[in-house]
C-alpha cells in the first residue's frame, strides 16, 4: 500500500477504508487524484512533489457513477473522459460542455471531477456549473461523513474547507429539467491577464413562461457570483423576454461584475454583458 | 520505489524515485526517446503516450501511477497494424511533421480513431488542439486523420469478410 523513496512517502490505498486509515495516520498528506493541476502548476519542470502523497487512483469506490431518478452521483475519482463517454444526454448538457472545455483528450484521461473541485486557492471551471446544479459533496474521514453544498465548500480565498484527514468521496447533482442551458468560458484561470470568465446559465420554461432561471459567473477571483434577486425577478416572465427584462438582466450583470471587482468597460465586463444578452435571447 | 508495469507489450520492472516522471523514465531507463519532453507542464502535448490504452501526457505521470499499468510509446506503436493506417493517412494527406512532434501526432490520430471511425470536425479539432507544434499545416493533419480513418475502416471490413 505504501512506498518510500529518497524523499517522498507515497500511499496508494486500494479501497475507501484503507484511504481513510491512511489519512488518519497522515492527515498532513497531500491528496493526488489525476495530477493535472498539481503537476501543471509546478514552478519549474523538475520541482518536487509534496513529501507525503496519498494517491487515489486505485480506490475503486471513487470511480463509480450512479444514477437514480432523483440524482446522479459521481465518485470523486471519476475521470473527465469517463463522464464524457456517458454522453451529453446522461446529465445536464451545460456540465457536459463545461467538462469538454477543460482540455484535449490527453488531459481528460487523467483529470478527475473531484480534483477539479478540490483545487485550493482558485475556483476551477466546473465549480460554477456544479453550483447552479446544487451539487452536494460527501466528505469522509475515519470518524464519519458529512454532506456539504458546493457553495459552502470554499472559503473567501478559494481554499477548500476539507478538515485534516478528510477526503471528498462523492458529488451528487440533481439532473433537473432544464430547457435552456449555457456554458461559456474564456481565458485560463491560471493566467489573470487572459481575463478569465466562466458564464453558466440554466432556465426552465413552462408554456413559454420562465419557471426557473439561474446564472453564475466567475472570474479569476475565487468567488462565484449569482444574483438571486435578479433570478427571482425574472421567474414568471413570458419568453421571449421583453426589452425591459433585457435591461434588468444587463443591470443585474453589471452589479454582479461590480461585486467581482471587475471594472466597467473591461473585457470581462463586456463579455459578461454580451453572454447574458445571448443567453436571454436563447429563451424563446 | 520498485514498480512493475507493461511497456510496449512487455513486462518491465524498475527501481526509481517515486516522483520521477514517465517521460524521463522512458528516456533514461529504457532509451525510448519518442515521447519528447517539451513544456513539462502537460500543455504542449509532445510527450504523448498511450496509458492503459488512452492518450495521456507522460510529463503528468509520476512513477507511482504506473504500477500494474500498460504504457505504449510510439516505439511500440510502430509495430502495430494500427500504425499502418495512420502512416497511410498521413502520407496520402501529404503530411510531413517535424521529428519533434511526429510521435505525438501519430498517437493523437490513433486516439481519435479509437473512439470514432467517422470523427466529427469538432472531435478532430479537440484532439489536435492537444499538440501545439505547428510544423505542418493544420488542414493536412485533419485530412491525415480522415484518410487514416478510411484505411482503418477498410481494414476492419476486409477482416470481417
Amino acid at each position: 500500500m505504501s512506498a518510500t523513496s529518497e524523499r517522498i512517502l507515497v500511499l496508494a490505498p486500494t479501497n475507501l477504508s484503507e484511504l481513510l486509515q491512511a489519512l488518519k495516520t497522515h492527515p498532513d498528506a497531500e491528496l493526488y487524484a489525476g495530477g493535472t493541476h498539481i503537476l501543471t502548476t509546478r514552478g519549474t519542470a523538475y520541482q518536487q512533489l509534496p513529501e507525503k502523497v496519498v494517491t487515489l487512483h486505485k480506490v475503486e469506490e471513487l470511480k463509480r457513477v450512479t444514477r437514480t431518478e432523483k440524482y446522479i452521483e459521481f465518485g470523486a475519482g471519476v475521470t473527465l473522459r469517463r463522464i464524457v463517454e456517458l454522453g451529453p444526454k446522461a446529465f445536464p448538457e451545460a456540465l457536459y460542455t463545461a467538462i469538454r472545455s477543460l482540455g484535449p483528450p490527453g488531459i481528460e484521461n487523467l483529470a478527475t471531477i473531484g480534483g477539479n473541485v478540490c483545487v485550493s486557492g482558485r475556483l476551477m471551471t466546473l465549480v460554477p456549473i456544479l453550483y447552479l446544479l446544487e451539487c452536494r459533496l460527501e466528505l469522509r474521514s475515519a470518524s464519519g461523513s458529512r454532506w456539504v453544498r458546493i457553495g459552502q465548500f470554499h472559503d473567501a480565498e478559494g481554499n477548500t474547507r476539507l478538515q485534516p484527514g478528510e477526503v471528498l468521496t462523492r458529488l451528487r447533482i440533481s439532473p433537473g429539467n432544464w430547457n435552456r442551458q449555457a456554458f461559456k468560458s474564456f481565458g485560463t484561470i491560471y493566467l489573470p491577464e487572459t481575463n478569465p470568465l466562466v458564464f453558466c446559465g440554466l432556465a426552465q420554461l413552462d408554456n413559454n413562461v420562465l419557471a426557473d432561471f439561474r446564472f453564475a459567473i466567475t472570474t479569476h477571483r475565487p468567488r462565484i457570483v449569482r444574483d438571486r434577486a435578479l433570478e427571482a425577478e425574472l421567474v414568471g416572465r413570458r419568453v421571449p423576454l421583453a426589452k425591459r427584462d433585457h435591461e434588468v438582466i444587463e443591470a443585474g450583470i453589471a452589479g454582479v461584475m461590480q461585486e467581482q471587482e471587475v471594472p466597467r468597460g473591461s473585457i470581462q465586463h463586456r463579455r459578461a454583458i454580451r453572454l447574458s444578452e445571448w443567453f436571454a435571447q436563447q429563451l424563446r | 520505489m520498485r514498480i512493475e508495469f507493461t511497456l510496449n507489450g512487455e513486462s518491465a520492472r524498475i527501481e526509481s524515485s517515486a516522483e520521477t516522471l514517465l517521460v524521463d523514465l522512458l528516456r533514461r531507463e529504457f532509451g525510448l526517446s519518442g515521447a519528447r519532453p517539451g513544456c513539462m507542464r502537460g500543455q504542449c502535448g509532445n510527450c504523448a503516450v498511450l496509458f492503459n490504452g488512452a492518450l495521456t501526457r507522460a510529463c503528468l505521470l509520476p512513477v507511482f501511477r504506473l504500477e500494474g499499468c500498460e504504457v505504449m510509446t510510439i516505439e511500440g506503436f510502430l509495430r502495430t497494424k494500427e500504425f499502418a493506417d495512420i502512416e497511410y493517412g498521413f502520407e496520402r494527406a501529404g503530411m510531413d511533421p517535424c521529428r519533434f512532434c511526429i510521435s505525438s501526432k501519430v498517437l493523437v490520430a490513433h486516439s481519435v480513431l479509437l473512439t470514432e471511425l467517422e470523427p466529427s470536425d469538432l472531435e478532430i479539432e479537440r484532439a489536435t488542439s492537444g499538440v501545439w507544434c505547428r510544423c505542418t499545416s493544420y488542414s493536412s493533419f485533419v485530412n491525415g486523420i480522415r484518410y487514416a480513418a478510411h484505411a482503418r475502416k477498410r481494414r476492419y471490413n476486409e477482416r470481417n469478410f
